[in-house]
């Protein structure tokens, strides 16, 4: 008796880990050359490291209790103003750096309907995500940008990394992914900022009455968030050599299921980068695998949502009882 | 005489944690039975045993002396039962009617459309068990104070559904804790009348006088075991505490060993807002001042006021320098404040100890990159939680694990991080165990010898008279009375404020 009611609270706190550990095994099995080998996973963690970013500055805004629909569509604007400035034969990193500033002000912009204007972020992020995504199209006219408009640069940074061994690289992809993980996770645990977000998601009245500047911190998270979604769409042109006014808008839904998977892995629900990391990782294998498997990629789609109301069933179903 | 329902040997773990380790209860019919216990002590599980949110690892049941699992008593319907929880969780934007009904069958026509006419006439049925006629079911419950709120939670128990068999048992669970003596009253008598029908009644309370006041028997938890079973009348109160404490209190209310500061801290002049009436009154350094009153008197809003999160006008000073009172400052200016509503208002449930005590400060401790020096941060809770005696595994704790009494204990680890020059506190000590209480008090009493101003709102009366240097008695937002407490019985001070309650009436 005392086993199972121990028992129960670990699978509940692992069980995805290790739902996500079987998904693998069964791909190893039966895929045992190719799915199993270090230039394979080097190569998932390429194709998730733009999702990655994206759901480690969602994860950010999520945790301080809010959630952000328009990412998606930033990381499609970001692209696309990129792309449309380097056409206009502005410098490389100018346009860049136009890019994350056009980020960031989307997030403020969100920040500031939601954590000031008082809009729940529901219908806010709504509101942006339209906005933005119309922005994009707006800019390229509807177009898609490729060819000699893109910097060879931006193509060549994605195929390029740091060499391992013999033809193994770590992409330059992951290596970013990587740092925002690292930034993100000193963030959330060892700032002010982090803790007291954690605070906020936790209990957004009681940290008022305890002083802590509620709305600032909302907004900083969709800042970040903003920033965040920028980078992605970058990250996005880089690999696809091109930029088109709706690339990124696949991303948004990806990476809220990432974080809510990864919400199942935390003792008291909350989000967390770990399980978003896992979150994002259950995805990309499934999509790695299946390609393998050569199943189509509609099936694939429908595969992974039914993966996600698993996880967060099953998550939900031990709950312990209070 | 045979019991209407009889619990025995009730055991309850919770993973390796024995809650309840055999215990026995016996309700009779037309009996008020008090339960009793400090919290932990296993109470809330009990109930939640009968009410079926929990099911025992251990327990045999009787009704009128036929055995059954409890289980099967209540889906039979054998067993009819109506519970009434202490926490107010009314739907603010429904009707009152609504809320009364709320997860009862809806009275309808022609099965599809709500029939508002009986579900007044049962809504204004069932209050009126409770002696109400003042409230209007159509009304929006969002209209209500929170005493007439309450009352509307309560007579959700008295609704009579069709169909449905009548209830032979109630179980209220710290059903007063919002209401003011005359509502009190109310319930009390509608309770009797319950008992005259022949119900069973158990109340559980931590209030003394109320269970002395209308119960017949009294049962008392410890550390999940029976400690006391026995009927009120043969029974003392200073029995009952030992019961639950395992230890005799000496000295309830921890007396002033300094002498009263006549510097003056706060002075509060002509404030006014849309609740509050030109108030005047002045707190000196050290001195423990309460605020008296019924609910909606304007008590809260004085805190809330000197909160800054109400707009005033009027002149306000804090150490003789003129003071504009704002919610992001009130923590660095070593202001203090603990509300009423611990788990909505102060607590992040789902963090930690450590986290919850120094939630205001660690702005405090980052550096210019805003990087904690996790160490230190630890070390400062650490102090916090020694001195405020929480009873719990470590600050690492979350603290939805904590009783309520030691939550609320950590809240003052907040509140006396700094050694604050004013604290404010509403209801410091409601829906707290005696033994919490009495720790509570020495720790009030404590920042009030080291020179914390404290300005405290209470329904408790005895409280107030016992840790309070003055009282203000307030109505309508305005302050009737300033009573020094010396020499003050707790029958004086609801004079005072039933005084207030009749003259209310009149206008």
């Amino acid at each position: 008796m005392t086993g199972s009611l121990q028992l129960v609270p670990l699978l509940r706190r692992y069980g995805t880990f290790l739902g996500f550990l079987l998904i693998v095994s069964f791909f190893w099995s039966q895929r045992p050359d190719t799915f199993m080998t270090t230039r394979n996973w080097l190569n998932i963690t390429q194709q998730v490291s733009i999702l990655c970013v994206i759901s480690f500055t969602m994860t950010l805004v999520m945790v301080g209790g809010d959630f952000d629909l328009s990412v998606g569509s930033m990381a499609s604007l970001s692209g696309m103003i990129a792309a449309v400035l380097w056409q206009q034969e502005v410098r490389l990193f100018g346009a860049l750096g136009a890019a994350v500033i056009v980020g960031a002000f989307g997030g403020v912009f969100n920040g500031v309907l939601v954590a000031y204007a008082g809009l729940s972020a529901f219908v806010a992020t709504l509101g942006t995500l339209t906005i933005f995504s119309g922005l994009a199209l707006l800019v390229s006219d509807g177009k898609t940008i490729f060819g000699r408009a893109i910097p060879e640069i931006v193509g060549d940074f994605s195929r390029g990394g740091i060499p391992l061994a013999e033809g193994i690289q770590l992409p330059n992809l992951t290596l970013i992914a990587i740092s925002v993980l690292i930034l993100m996770g000193i963030v959330l645990q060892h700032t002010v900022f982090g803790r007291n977000l954690h605070a906020v998601g936790g209990n957004r009245e009681a940290s008022l009455l305890a002083g802590v500047p509620v709305a600032r911190l909302r907004l900083i998270a969709f800042a970040f968030n903003g920033v965040g979604a920028a980078i992605a769409g970058l990250m996005l042109v880089s690999r696809l050599s091109s930029a088109n006014p709706t690339q990124g808008d696949g991303l948004m839904l990806n990476a809220i299921a990432s974080v809510f998977v990864g919400m199942t892995m935390s003792e008291e629900g909350e989000p967390n980068l770990f399980g978003t990391l896992t979150g994002v990782l259950i995805l990309g294998v499934l999509s790695n695998g299946l390609t393998q498997l050569r199943i189509d990629t509609y099936v694939q789609q429908i595969l992974t949502g039914l993966i996600i109301i698993a996880a967060v069933l099953f998550s939900r179903l031990s709950l312990r009882k209070r | 005489m045979i019991p209407f329902l009889h619990l025995n040997k009730v055991q309850k773990s919770f993973g390796n944690v024995p809650v309840l380790r055999g215990v026995e209860l016996a309700l009779f019919s037309g009996e008020i039975h008090g339960l009793m216990g400090e919290n932990g002590a296993g109470k809330s599980t009990l109930i939640k045993i009968l009410s079926g949110n929990l099911v025992a690892d251990n327990l045999t049941c009787t009704m009128n002396g036929e055995s059954l699992s409890l289980a099967e008593a209540r889906w039979s319907g054998k067993l009819a039962m109506r519970f009434i929880h202490q926490e107010l969780n009314s739907i603010a934007h429904l009707s009152i009617a609504e809320n009364l009904m709320l997860g009862k069958q809806l009275p309808t026509l022609a099965k599809i459309f709500v029939d508002q006419q009986t579900l007044s006439e049962l809504t204004q049925a069932a209050l009126a068990e409770l002696g109400i006629t003042h409230i209007d079911p159509q009304e929006r419950m969002s209209q209500l104070g929170a005493g007439d709120q309450m009352l509307v939670k309560l007579g959700s128990a008295f609704v009579v559904e069709s169909g449905k068999p009548v209830a032979q048992l109630y179980v209220l669970d710290e059903p007063t804790a919002s209401l003011m003596p005359s509502e009190t009253e109310k319930l009390f008598e509608a309770l009797e009348r319950l008992k005259q029908k022949g119900c069973s009644i158990l109340y559980v309370s931590h209030r003394l006088d109320e269970i002395f006041q209308i119960t017949d028997r009294i049962s008392v938890l410890r550390d999940g075991r029976n400690t006391l079973v026995e009927k009120t009348k043969m029974l003392k109160p200073r029995t009952v505490v030992e019961a639950m404490t395992g230890r005799q209190i000496s000295q309830h209310y921890p007396g002033r060993s300094n002498i009263l500061s006549k510097e003056v801290l706060l002075s509060v002049q002509h404030l006014r807002n849309t609740k509050l009436k030109s108030l005047n009154f002045t707190l000196h350094k050290g001195e423990i001042l309460g605020l008296a009153g019924l609910g909606g008197s304007g008590r809260s809003e004085v805190l809330r006021t000197l909160l800054g999160i109400r707009d005033f006008s009027g002149t306000l000073s804090l150490e003789g320098k003129s003071w504009r009172p704002k919610l992001k400052n009130f923590w660095t200016e070593r202001l203090a404040f603990i509300p009423e509503e611990r788990r909505s208002l102060g607590l992040v449930l789902n963090q930690t100890v450590a986290t919850n005590s120094h939630l205001p400060f660690i702005g405090n401790f980052g550096n210019f990159l805003g990087l904690l020096p996790k160490q230190k941060l630890r070390q400062k809770s650490e102090e916090a939680w020694s001195r405020v005696k929480v009873q719990g595994t470590g600050i690492t704790q979350r603290i939805w694990q904590l009783s309520g009494g030691n939550q609320q204990k950590v809240l003052f680890a907040r509140a006396t991080w700094n050694q604050p020059k004013l604290m404010l506190l509403d209801e410091p000590t409601r829906g707290v165990d005696v033994g919490a209480k009495q720790e509570i008090y020495s720790l009030i009493r404590q920042a009030s010898q080291e020179g914390t101003a404290v300005l405290m709102v209470s329904s408790e009366l005895g409280e107030l008279i016992g840790l309070c240097d003055r009282i203000l008695v307030l109505r309508d937002g305005q302050i009737y009375h300033e009573l020094q407490t010396k020499g003050l019985s707790e029958a004086d001070l609801l004079a005072y404020c039933q005084e207030v309650r009749a003259m209310g009436n009149t206008e």
